[in-house]
């Protein structure tokens, strides 16, 4: 309750301050929206907790050279994008989800989903075989629109700040939005 | 090109309000008139819509305890699935090569350190505490050339007993 109000960047001036519940908090806030990032971008389970444990290390080891010029979900972000993608390039797990037509799911692979509160036992296979089926397209698409998809229409973040976590114009953001949706509204066309 | 193409063409801006007056009058009115194309847009707000209710994923149950653990330097890690452990033959070889030579250290000059052998079951991803891992490597080191020195002088040994 103690945090309650406050934003992203007095958190961070707080824990910049030597406050380690301002950086519990900061873990608390981000630990899933980063976590379903970097998942929908890598693909697997095991290596997207890696990833989301080496980004909030190196927020706990490099704090004070966060400077307010940029919002503080714009740092966080960027870092845990950066190190999404060097993972890909090192590990060549794009591969294991090439357009293949087999499903990169494997039932034990799948990461826990937060409770939906109104779910209903009825719908709930339906709707759960339609979110699988939508995650499997965004996998498979490349990168350059997989992440910009992500952001827009999946964690909803504005243009501008997809913009600035990804360093490329804002005219190229939207044209690889617009792409990307093309591209998923044509493999999605029964479902939509 | 078909006013169709350059409407799925032009869609995206369409939709953010990139295009001229003139244009987005044009491309409205054709919407109104053609099924194709407003079929097409009812399908793009319907993806918008199943994107945004995309579920959000959380990791496996503890993980602030492991990350807690992770900064204060300890060497306990996240356990890597064995698909990914195998995946790379070489850091299979190179891990095997740096085990063996420690339990060969542990083994022949201290074994009364065996007991943390089982705690590095694998390397963290990154060293909170650089010095000390600096210092633990450079121990390392200088065992690794203690057992080289060792050897080289049970070769002289065999030399000089055998005559040659």
């Amino acid at each position: 309750m103690k945090f309650v109000g406050k934003s992203d960047e007095e958190l961070i001036r707080e824990f910049q301050g030597g406050s380690s519940e301002a950086f519990d908090e900061i873990v608390h806030r981000y630990r899933n929206p980063l976590f379903s990032f970097v998942y929908r971008i890598i693909g697997d389970p095991a290596f997207s907790e890696d990833i989301l444990q080496e980004t909030f290390i190196r927020v706990w080891s490099n704090r004070d050279s966060y400077r307010e010029v940029a919002k503080f979900s714009t740092w966080i972000y960027t870092i845990a994008g950066n190190l999404a993608k060097s993972e890909l390039r090192r590990h060549k797990i794009r591969r294991w989800f090439s357009l293949s037509g087999s499903s990169s799911y494997d039932e034990e692979e799948r990461p826990l989903e937060i409770a939906d509160e109104e779910a209903d036992p009825h719908r709930d296979l339906e709707r759960t075989t339609i979110k699988k089926r939508v995650d499997e397209e965004i996998i498979k698409l490349p990168l350059v629109f997989k992440e910009v998809i992500i952001l827009r229409d999946v964690q909803e973040l504005s243009y501008e700040e997809i913009s600035e976590i990804l360093k490329i114009p804002l005219g190229t953001v939207k044209s690889r939005v617009n792409r990307a949706r093309l591209r998923l509204q044509k493999r999605l066309r029964d479902l939509l | 090109m078909s006013v169709c193409e350059q409407f799925e063409r032009d869609f995206g801006r369409y939709q953010t309000g990139g295009l001229s007056q003139a244009n987005m009058a044009a491309l409205a009115d054709h919407v109104s008139k053609c099924p194709h194309c407003a079929a097409f847009t009812r399908e793009n707000s319907s993806l918008r819509n199943l994107l945004s209710i995309q579920p959000t994923f959380q990791p496996r149950p503890g993980f602030e305890r492991r990350l807690s653990e992770r900064l204060r330097g300890t060497t306990e890690t996240y356990r890597v699935p064995v698909r990914r452990r195998l995946s790379s033959g070489w850091a299979a070889a190179g891990a095997g090569l740096a085990t063996g030579l420690a339990v060969g250290f542990f083994v022949l000059l201290a074994p009364h350190t065996t007991d943390n052998i089982a705690v590095n079951s694998a390397p963290p991803l990154a060293a909170v505490d650089l010095k000390a891992s600096r210092d633990s490597i450079e121990s390392k080191m200088d065992t690794i050339k203690a057992l080289e020195s060792l050897y080289e002088l049970d070769q002289n040994s065999r030399t000089v007993s055998s005559g040659h």
